[in-house]
């Protein structure tokens, strides 16, 4: 969409950060933000220069966001299990954004620096490393249970819930639908795909991608008569 | 032999290419009325609830046939094609497209045979008729 010209993104520079990015709307506009199981510091400064930060934490379902005109919004996304420690950092990263004196072209660098120093002392056990590894390599399949992480059950879910914002069955969920969505964009048949990674049937599948990233496969699909309809996020 | 049966193929789609798919999509519903199917993620793709066969914009500096075609403009003569849009009250949707933005080509005509036509161009230059059924 429109606004999508005026949303830059990188991938991170430290092995802890997924994604550096920034966006600036020309005019008042919205933004429809996927489920993606992720953390964010977000900074938003308004037209007046006056900035602001929080910690985005991951939701199960897409939603809208409205920009109003003349902001400009930055965020640092963390990978899954690094979110904690944005959170128990959050005052400390706001007083460190609310002083900070940095402008363009350097902002984006210099803000996933000040994340990257204030979290480092905030790592993430080996029980969540391996979860997310084995959800990550796994692709979210449904095979993926909870018990062969081989975590007690209450301890996982405990730690789910601090280190990555969610619990252990909606993160998979997550895992899973961004990969649907890779598959989906890639051109491959719904059917093919839902079977291949475990939804009941494609009617599932399609819920699904309405639920977390707010479009119909359709939207997500290669279109024949365009150079290259494909786009990278995440 | 074999008895051979040969199938007609469908009109899948008449895709009208774009500057903006995303404007040319909402001019439709604003101008005629039309709702949107769908509007792919990359901005350069939609089409509209037109039934079977879409009626679809394509964003024209991308697509597989940009060297190949004029591209439609207000500014230039229209290209020698255009979609009919069959309403009950032509006048009432004639009056509405203006007030979209539509640019009149030919006022609403009564026929003798008891059909109304009218033409405008599009927010692109592209002509589109608006007129009744004909009375079979």
């Amino acid at each position: 969409m429109n606004a999508d010209a005026e949303y830059q993104e990188r991938a991170g520079q430290h092995p802890s950060v997924a994604a550096a990015w920034c966006l600036a709307p020309a005019e008042a506009s919205s933004s429809l933000i996927p489920a993606d199981g992720c953390f964010d510091l977000i900074v938003e400064e308004d037209a007046h220069g006056r900035r602001s930060a929080f910690v985005y934490t991951p939701v199960t379902s897409a939603h809208w966001v409205a920009s109003a005109a003349g902001t400009r919004v930055l965020g640092i996304r963390v990978r899954p299990g690094f979110g904690a420690a944005l959170v128990d950092c959050e005052r400390e990263l706001q007083r460190l954004v609310a002083r900070d004196e940095r402008d363009e072209p350097t902002a984006l660098d210099h803000l996933e620096a000040l994340v990257v120093s204030a979290t480092s002392a905030v790592v993430p056990p080996g029980l969540i490393r391996e979860f997310v590894a084995m959800a990550q390599a796994a692709a979210g399949s449904h095979r993926l249970t909870t018990a062969s992480t081989g975590g007690a059950e209450r301890e996982l879910q405990r730690a789910c819930r601090r280190w990555l914002g969610l619990t252990p069955k909606s993160f998979l969920r997550i895992e899973r639908a961004w990969a649907a969505r890779g598959a989906i964009r890639e051109g491959q048949p719904l059917a093919a795909v839902a079977a291949d990674l475990g939804y009941a049937d494609q009617a599932h599948l399609t819920r699904e991608i309405r639920q977390l990233f707010g479009v119909t496969p359709r939207e997500l699909r290669p279109v024949g008569i365009l150079q290259d309809s494909r786009k990278r996020r995440r | 032999m074999p008895i051979m049966t040969k199938k007609s193929p469908r009109l899948g789609y008449v895709i009208v290419y774009v500057p903006d798919v995303e404007k040319a999509l909402a001019f439709y519903q604003r101008a005629f009325g039309v709702d949107r199917r769908f509007l792919h993620e990359s901005g350069q793709y939609g089409e509209l609830e037109t039934g079977r066969t879409a009626l679809a914009f394509a964003q024209e500096d991308v697509t597989t046939t940009s060297h190949a075609f004029e591209q439609n403009r207000l500014s230039s003569k229209a290209a020698g094609v255009e979609v009919a849009f069959v309403v009950d009250d032509v006048h009432a949707a004639f009056a509405q497209a203006l007030r979209a933005g539509a640019i009149p080509v030919v006022d609403p005509i009564d026929k003798p045979w008891g059909q109304t036509i009218s033409y405008v161009r599009d927010l692109n230059g592209f002509l589109v008729e608006i007129c009744t059924q004909v009375r079979e």
